[in-house]
């Protein structure tokens, strides 16, 4: 047994020798990190393959059970590979947002010349929640392909500063991809989700009665009496799954009253901090809508040009919770909106004065 | 060089096997019950809320097909002004509290 410690000393030297120049003068660390992140990539991608694939076959099945289409898996496939929007150039800003609005038009109305060539003689309403899961597994269909195109690249090359970004990213892409295809149930349902907050908060000041007057393309306006104040409520046509065109909408109203308006209040859903809690509201000054520019930009527009006082108020929510049906939180922070909403009424807006109020939001579910 | 016994090196080798065992083991029980815990989450319910345009009843039932929002449904049993569905919510059922021992 003697110099038997001094051999294992030495084979542990041996060791620790090659392991530490192993680590430190080959590349051989970021390999394995590589493979290590790569692994991890993978069993994340085969989780989306099969949210893709599901999506698409609930959907097929939606469109060939619900509007007896014949070959529902084309349908959905034409449409995925198209319908895309070139953005606007952007180093010559002068008129980007009339390019960007005129271009935003365009594929709404493409979109809609599609949905209608098939689905004929359908209900309007049904045929806009048809688009919406048409854009949802179209979302669902390109994060997957971003996603794969990245991770190809990175093994390519062997960059693992891409594939370690791309790894680090993939639980947060992963919860909104779960979370889009979670909405497909909204959706085809037609079940209010968390985003039309806004338009519900519009809607609990119309009464059954109140004949809506079509203000702009898919939106509508409401006159309604609220304790001697005179409203004028827009919201996005319903119950079909449309944001509608507000900022139209409000240009509109605004510039039949001569520019006389108390107040223009908008309401809206809007994405919580993670510290924040589901349902709070708050409130502030501005338009509160989240449209890549051409509807916020022509509220501003029209209440400075008759200097009319902007008031906003919001109702928290995650990502999550925005697409998919409302939850009781939301719906709570709805009915905490509609009575702030009428503290503004009642403390801001005159008797006998006009103020319009603009339900922003998806009207899914809610006439 | 002061020699190193051999039974302390194998026996430090011994422990760290252990250890890594332990932890493997460890990792592997949690993993299984947040899992379970994933799975036992009740589904949620959706809820159809109705009200009287008056304001004096309400009630709240499970949603049908064919629910959304401003849909007048029949009267009010009281007032007999419409009754209109005001919100449609999904609500996640309580779980019942373990009692601690």
């Amino acid at each position: 047994m003697n110099g038997g410690g001094s051999d294992w000393t030495s084979i542990l030297l041996v060791v620790i020798i090659l392991t530490s120049f192993l680590l430190n003068f080959t590349d051989l660390p970021q390999k394995m990190q590589l493979w290590r992140w790569a692994s991890f990539i993978k069993k994340r991608l085969y989780i989306l393959e099969r949210l893709e694939l599901e999506s698409k076959e609930r959907v097929a099945k939606y469109l060939g059970s619900k509007f007896r289409i014949e070959n529902p898996k084309k349908v959905i496939e034409d449409f995925m590979n198209n319908y895309f929007l070139i953005r606007p150039v952007d180093i010559e800003p002068t008129d980007i947002i009339k390019r960007l609005k005129h271009l935003l038009r365009v594929r709404d109305k493409a979109i809609k010349l599609y949905v209608d060539s098939i689905l004929k003689d359908v209900d309007e309403s049904l045929k806009r929640n048809a688009e919406v899961v048409l854009e949802i597994v179209s979302a669902i269909s390109q994060v997957n392909k971003i996603i794969k195109h990245y991770f190809q690249l990175g093994l390519k090359f062997s960059n693992w500063v891409l594939v370690m970004q791309l790894a680090l990213e993939m639980p947060q892409i992963l919860r909104m991809v779960q979370a889009y295809h979670e909405s497909l149930e909204a959706f085809t349902k037609g079940l209010p989700i968390g985003d039309g907050a806004g338009a519900l908060v519009a809607r609990a000041f119309i009464r059954s009665d109140v004949k809506p007057e079509v203000i702009a393309e898919d939106t509508e306006l409401y006159r309604v009496e609220y304790k001697g104040r005179k409203l004028f409520i827009i919201k996005a046509r319903g119950p079909g799954a449309t944001v509608g065109w507000p900022g139209d909408a409000v240009e509109k109203v605004v510039e039949m009253l001569g520019g006389r308006v108390s107040r223009i209040i908008t309401v809206d859903a809007a994405l919580k901090l993670e510290s924040e809690s589901t349902g709070e509201v708050a409130y502030g000054v501005g338009a509160a809508i989240g449209d890549p520019g051409p509807e916020k930009i022509a509220i501003e527009r029209v209440a400075t040009k008759y200097s009319i006082p902007l008031e906003a108020v919001v109702i928290k929510m995650s990502e999550a919770e925005a697409i998919n049906a409302m939850t009781k939180d939301v719906y709570e922070g709805v009915r905490k909106a509609i009575d702030i909403v009428r503290k503004i009424i009642e403390e801001k807006v005159g008797i006998g004065e006009n103020v319009i109020i603009v339900g922003i939001g998806n009207t899914v579910g809610i006439r | 060089m002061p020699e190193v016994p051999s039974d302390l090196i194998s026996s430090v080798a011994i422990a760290l096997m252990m250890l890594l065992l332990a932890l493997a083991l460890l990792y592997t029980v949690t993993m299984y019950m947040s899992s379970r815990k994933r799975m036992q989450q009740p589904k949620p319910k959706l809820l159809t809320r109705i009200e009287c345009e008056n304001h004096d009843y309400d009630e709240v039932r499970d949603y049908m097909d064919g629910d959304y929002v401003g849909k007048v449904i029949g009267k009010c049993p009281k007032c007999s002004s419409p009754l209109t569905i005001t919100a449609i919510y999904k609500e996640i059922p309580k779980t019942p509290q373990q009692p601690k021992t």
